[in-house]
């Protein structure tokens, strides 16, 4: 064939939507080729986290922004809407802060990576494509593409056994993960002869509707074991706590947050024919995660196997408010899948500050006394900690009873008093450490070292943590318009 | 015709997955598993899917079976544990999952018209799908290749670890 003619039926000015993706990717391209050129050293070092955080805020800035916004490009394989512009903003900026904690805890630990950069890079650009499709074949790609460096990035704590275990574990059920996620598009593409969400699921009829039903079930199977949904976590407690901490942080920000985008353009197109399976699947999950999630939290003495488990518990709460299958529901999703990721990551950036120290080891009994040895630390971990039980006025609190109002509005009350329940078991834990941390005595002295750049984001977390809470309708008034015009889009087909 | 080829196809195919699983000697796993490899090229090949069947035989026959020897002569096999009889608590667990697998499979075939949906293959495989590969789905295979540049970095950076010791 003639190769003109392949070239003509891609329209080229298309590129210019991937605007911010294709600036991640060059920021990657430039360090990998400035580690081949430059020698190790500290000026390195220190280079290479500038470059980083130039070329992500160049890529916040090279968004266009505008609400209410939807173009299919690339023969509709790759779809740039407002949900995906908030989601790639979200994650650039969380990937921005945990930057210069990678470096430090680096450093201390004397286990440098220059290669950790590019590979986060390449990770985001993975997050970036896999927010921003209702292709299965992109979503697929992009899964594989942020599975395979969270994998690496697992594994890069040098010398560390544990550390290569937890992602040896990951890689294999991860794989298995992806298997069941190709599974579940083959019986899609089966029933109805296209790769496209959005198509597969209109395209119900009375001939097709077992495969469809089957297919819809792998893939939120498949998802299900990529947020870490309770039985298919067991790999999610050993991986976050085998990972370099600031990774830990990067994987249970803006890594949960790009895996539930699919789940969460799925669900304007789930039709009255399909409900009833996805609400039984989606809300036995997500009770199940719930319950089982915080009950293991309770028993663990590892503070950021804690944090883990904290995190599968998290992915219950927003799980649950999918099954209502309504707009008010997505909205709740959309917002607790925003503000998890702000309160997740500012709690492991604290404990890699922490784990500066030469006698921690991350056990629950060493935080006593925090307080009397760094007052910032200890009053932000306490805030993170609060928000993610939800205490009012942070964003926990307007998260939980979004998802509240959200089940209420379908009349799913049991999942609601579920959520209760399991938020009451959660204290438990989270109230335990604020105590250990304000009320015991000095365990040891430690003296924490951060620059300005590690202090700014720490306060900004801090900072979104409370505004977000008190004035939730900055981001709400955002998320509803994007909620409604997701359902809009969904009700014209 | 067809049916007979399918039938025998798929039982050599169950045969040698079977084999792959219950034999004891990794070399001889990987001939049980080029055996499952080969029937599954050849059930590619009695549905005309020839793109495919060759694909498989490339790819999984020649490159992965030829890894997977390869890894196997640089385990250190005296350090490795060895299988140790029946699992039976494992195999109380999962009995419940295969008979539903099985069971829902069972359900599907019976219950669901699969192959009224089936959709005639284009003639010439292997161009159709280079067009479509290089037009419509030119973003997914532009973002396949960022995948292997991964896999590529994070097994360069292993590999030097273990020569720095």
């Amino acid at each position: 064939m003639d190769i003109r003619l392949l070239l003509g039926s891609t329209n080229l000015y298309e590129f210019k939507y991937l605007l911010p993706e294709i600036t991640v990717f060059f920021g990657a391209f430039v360090l990998f080729l400035l580690d081949i050129v430059m020698k190790n050293s500290e000026t390195k070092k220190r280079v290479f986290l500038w470059i980083s955080i130039l070329f992500l805020a160049l890529s916040v800035l090279s968004f266009s922004f505008k609400s209410a916004f939807f173009k299919d490009v690339f023969s509709g394989t790759y779809t740039i809407d407002t949900l995906g512009m908030f989601s790639k903003i979200f994650e650039i900026v969380l990937t921005l802060m945990v930057l210069p904690f990678l470096h430090t805890y680096m450093n201390k630990k004397n286990t440098f990576y220059y290669e950790v950069y590019y590979i986060t890079f390449l990770s985001l650009l993975g997050m970036m494509t896999l927010s921003s499709s209702y292709n299965l074949v992109v979503i697929y790609v992009s899964l594989e593409m942020v599975s395979i460096s969270f994998y690496i990035m697992t594994a890069l704590f040098r010398g560390s056994f544990i550390s290569k275990e937890g992602a040896y574990k990951y890689l294999i059920i991860g794989g298995i993960s992806i298997i069941i996620a190709l599974y579940g598009a083959a019986f899609m593409y089966a029933a109805s002869k296209s790769l496209d969400i959005r198509a597969i699921m209109s395209s119900y009829n009375d001939a097709n509707a077992a495969y469809l039903i089957v297919g819809m079930i792998l893939f939120l199977l498949a998802f299900a074991i990529k947020i870490g949904i309770i039985p298919f976590h067991f790999w999610l407690p050993d991986a976050y706590t085998a990972a370099p901490t600031p990774i830990t942080g990067f994987m249970a920000s803006a890594g949960k947050l790009a895996f539930f985008i699919p789940l969460l353009r799925l669900v304007p197109y789930v039709n009255q024919h399909l409900y009833s399976s996805w609400m039984i699947s989606v809300s036995i999950l997500a009770a199940a995660t719930m319950i089982v999630g915080n009950a293991l939290a309770l028993v663990q003495s590892d503070l950021k196997r804690l944090l883990a488990y904290s995190s599968i518990a998290h992915s219950g709460y927003i799980l649950s408010v999918l099954s209502s299958n309504s707009s008010m529901g997505l909205k709740a999703a959309i917002y607790f899948v925003f503000v998890y990721s702000v309160m997740g990551l500012g709690a492991f950036l604290v404990l890699s500050v922490l784990e500066q120290a030469e006698e921690w080891d991350n056990q629950l009994p060493k935080i006593g006394g925090l307080y009397r040895n760094t007052g910032f630390l200890s009053i932000s971990f306490a805030v993170f900690i609060f928000a993610l039980l939800g205490i009012p006025p942070t964003v926990g609190f307007v998260g939980k009873a979004l998802v509240f109002l959200g089940l209420a509005i379908k009349n799913i009350y049991w999942l609601g008093f579920v959520l209760i329940l399991a938020t009451a078991i959660s204290t438990g834990y989270y109230v335990r450490i604020v105590v250990l941390m304000f009320m015991k005595d000095v365990e040891f002295r430690f003296k924490p070292h951060y620059d300005i750049l590690e202090n700014v984001s720490i306060s900004l977390l801090v900072f979104l943590t409370f505004v977000l809470g008190m004035f939730p309708f900055v981001l709400w008034n955002g998320i509803s318009n994007i909620s409604e015009f997701l359902f809009k889009i969904a009700n014209l087909r | 015709m067809e049916l007979l080829v399918f039938v025998v196809i798929s039982t050599i195919a169950i045969a040698s997955a079977l084999g792959a699983i219950l034999v004891k000697s990794p070399i001889h796993v990987m001939v049980w598993f080029l055996g499952f490899i080969l029937s599954v090229a050849a059930s590619f090949f009695a549905l005309k899917a020839d793109l495919l069947a060759g694909l498989q035989l490339v790819i999984y026959a020649v490159a992965i079976v030829v890894f997977y020897v390869l890894v196997i002569t640089t385990i250190p096999w005296e350090k490795v544990k060895m299988f140790e009889g029946f699992y039976k608590k494992e195999f109380v667990f999962a009995l419940p999952a295969f008979l539903f697998t099985v069971g829902a499979s069972i359900y599907l075939v019976i219950n669901s018209r699969l192959s009224n949906l089936r959709q005639p293959l284009p003639k010439d495989n292997v161009s159709a799908l280079g067009t479509v590969l290089f037009t419509k789905y030119i973003a997914p295979f532009e973002l396949a290749s960022f995948i292997l540049l991964i896999a590529m970095i994070g097994a360069i950076i292993f590999g030097k670890e273990k020569a720095n010791g």
